[in-house]
């Protein structure tokens, strides 16, 4: 059983699986049919508000159908509604597990429609940010996924990291969760006094406990093989196809990340490496974590070492109005390629705001992937996603 | 085993939890509590409620000579902040001239009643839950503008 791969129905995959209703071809030599079953909205394992209809053969999924939009709060809408300046808080609360890189998509993407020059020191804190914020969903995410499997332990550890990392973010940005500190032009504020120290002190700490306390405890350990090891399992063909991207994408081996590949903003002068794994299942999606927290910690050290000087807001003017046209900006966000569209006519008001969000293209995944596994397969899927429900519904 | 050896080095380790209502968490100079305004100050000039994306704060202006000056200025007889639909932004204090408005250090709002939460600062009443504002009016430059090309054509 240990490190065995499960095999999974070629057949089942193949077909078309949207709004198909049970299936009475498949029935067991007693004659049984499949049964349907939702599972959510509702559930207390699931990411957020989602329901799966689940189309069951014994404890073997057949279908697997999300139905999203329970937490739908038409962002796009309000977003076209407000003054440009008011629309960042609204996107801090799309994705509200990585909100920094909700504020820096829609600053990049209102930024190039205005004529600004943003300052280099303000640069770097928007990417030192960034790579905080991207540890603070990352390490939840494992603990999440852990939880689901059934360890408790690793969840408080991963809470432990992330109110820590809160804290910071309340010394620099006011708040503990909904930011609002990346603005148009720049950062709302310089970084406290001491604070690079103590960004510093606690970047060395958790590099330091990130082995004992999120590697030694979990891999290697036999029920977390059994239950990751060939679970998900996707060829990095399908995953091109189906578009995903962040890590369900990079578990798979191939190499795609937008800050590498489209620099933006600081990103272009760090030296960082893509994390890539082949096996392209849950365990590789574990493994992908643990390496981009690594690398959130080496880029955050560069940072800190040649931290620019200087002002932390470019010039806007006072009211904000960007030319007519449209600006698109996409930035990775830690959960993939996270992309704005802002449309202007001139006015006060965006005409047109579009999030692209990775959650909801990643979200194909449970379709393609999910038959043919067990029912208690679907959590560590799910964890392999890692989606948030502010993100899929927007 | 090796799991087991890391829970007993945690468990003689500093302890991480606070016990909440006895211990609270430090609060930082940028913290955003609760708003607060300071009414001396306010000039009544309205950008508060202008720049809130909520409709949180409602103001009532009437002209007075409020400083023995001779000369009849806007004044703010009533200032409500509404909680209830606040969230905290910040907008209003960074857009404050005088810097009357401001965030304290108090974090716990609480009530049984939505209304309760509309706390008032003037020294008359204002219904907080009335719309403060109208829809931010939207000026599309490229309406005005086409005509002329068409003209210049």
């Amino acid at each position: 059983m240990l490190g065995e791969e499960r095999k999974t129905e070629e057949t089942t995959l193949s077909q078309p699986v949207s709004g198909r209703l049970a299936n009475p071809d498949i029935r067991d030599e007693f004659g049984l049919e499949t049964i349907d079953m939702n599972m959510g909205p509702q559930h207390p394992a699931m990411h957020g508000l989602l329901r799966l209809i689940l189309e069951l053969d014994g404890e073997t999924v057949v279908r697997c159908d999300p139905v999203m939009g329970y937490l739908h709060r038409s962002k796009e809408k309000i977003s076209e509604n407000r003054m440009y300046p008011a629309v960042i808080p609204i996107t801090d609360r799309i994705d509200y597990m990585n909100n920094m890189a909700m504020e820096y998509g829609y600053c990049l993407a209102v930024e190039k429609l205005l004529d600004v020059e943003i300052p280099p020191r303000a640069d770097a804190i928007r990417a030192l940010m960034n790579e905080f914020s991207r540890i603070m969903s990352h390490i939840p995410s494992l603990g999440f996924l852990l939880l689901e499997l059934g360890a408790f332990t690793p969840i408080l550890y991963a809470f432990r990291e992330r109110e820590r990392i809160q804290s910071i973010m309340e010394e620099v940005t006011g708040a503990r969760m909904m930011f609002h500190y990346i603005r148009l032009g720049g950062v709302k504020a310089d970084l406290p006094e001491g604070m690079p120290e103590k960004m510093w002190e606690y970047i060395e700490g958790l590099e330091n406990r990130l082995q004992p306390d999120f590697i030694d405890l979990i891999e290697g350990n036999e029920i977390f093989i059994a239950r990751t090891r060939g679970v998900g399992k996707m060829s990095p063909e399908k995953a091109v196809e189906m578009g995903l991207t962040g890590v369900p994408l990079r578990c798979t081996g191939v190499e795609f990340d937008v800050r590498k590949h489209y620099p933006y903003g600081w990103y272009k002068n760090l030296d960082f490496d893509v994390v890539t794994d082949d096996a392209g299942d849950v365990e590789a999606s574990y493994r992908c974590r643990i390496g981009e927290v690594r690398q959130s910690i080496r880029m955050i050290k560069q940072i800190l070492e040649n931290l620019p000087g200087g002002e932390v807001m470019g010039d806007t003017g006072r009211r904000i109005r960007p030319a007519e046209g449209d600006g698109i900006a996409r930035v990775e966000s830690a959960r993939g390629e996270y992309a704005v569209h802002v449309v202007s006519d001139g006015s006060d008001t965006p005409y047109r705001v579009h999030y692209r969000t990775p959650c909801t293209v990643n979200m194909q995944l449970l379709q393609e992937i999910v038959p043919g596994h067990y029912l208690p397969d679907i959590m560590p899927i799910m964890g392999l996603i890692d989606p948030v429900s502010g993100a899929w519904d927007k | 085993m090796k799991g087991m050896g890391i829970t007993l080095k945690h468990l003689f380790d500093k302890k991480v939890t606070r016990q909440y209502p006895e211990y609270k968490k430090e609060t930082f100079e940028r913290s955003r509590g609760l708003l607060t305004v300071d009414m001396d100050r306010c000039i009544a000039c309205l950008q508060c409620m202008r720049i809130c994306p909520d409709h949180c704060i409602s103001i009532e202006q009437e002209k007075r000579d409020a400083d023995g000056s001779g000369k009849a200025k806007p004044y703010a007889v009533g200032f409500v902040i509404d909680d209830s639909r606040c969230m905290y932004c910040s907008l209003c204090v960074e857009v404050c001239p005088v810097n009357c408005i401001y965030h304290t250090e108090e974090f716990e709002a609480q009530a049984y009643n939505r209304l309760e939460l509309a706390r008032q600062f003037g020294e008359r009443p204002v219904d907080p839950t009335i719309d403060p504002k109208p829809a931010v009016k939207k000026k599309p430059k490229a309406a005005k503008q086409a005509p002329k090309k068409e003209a210049a054509a």
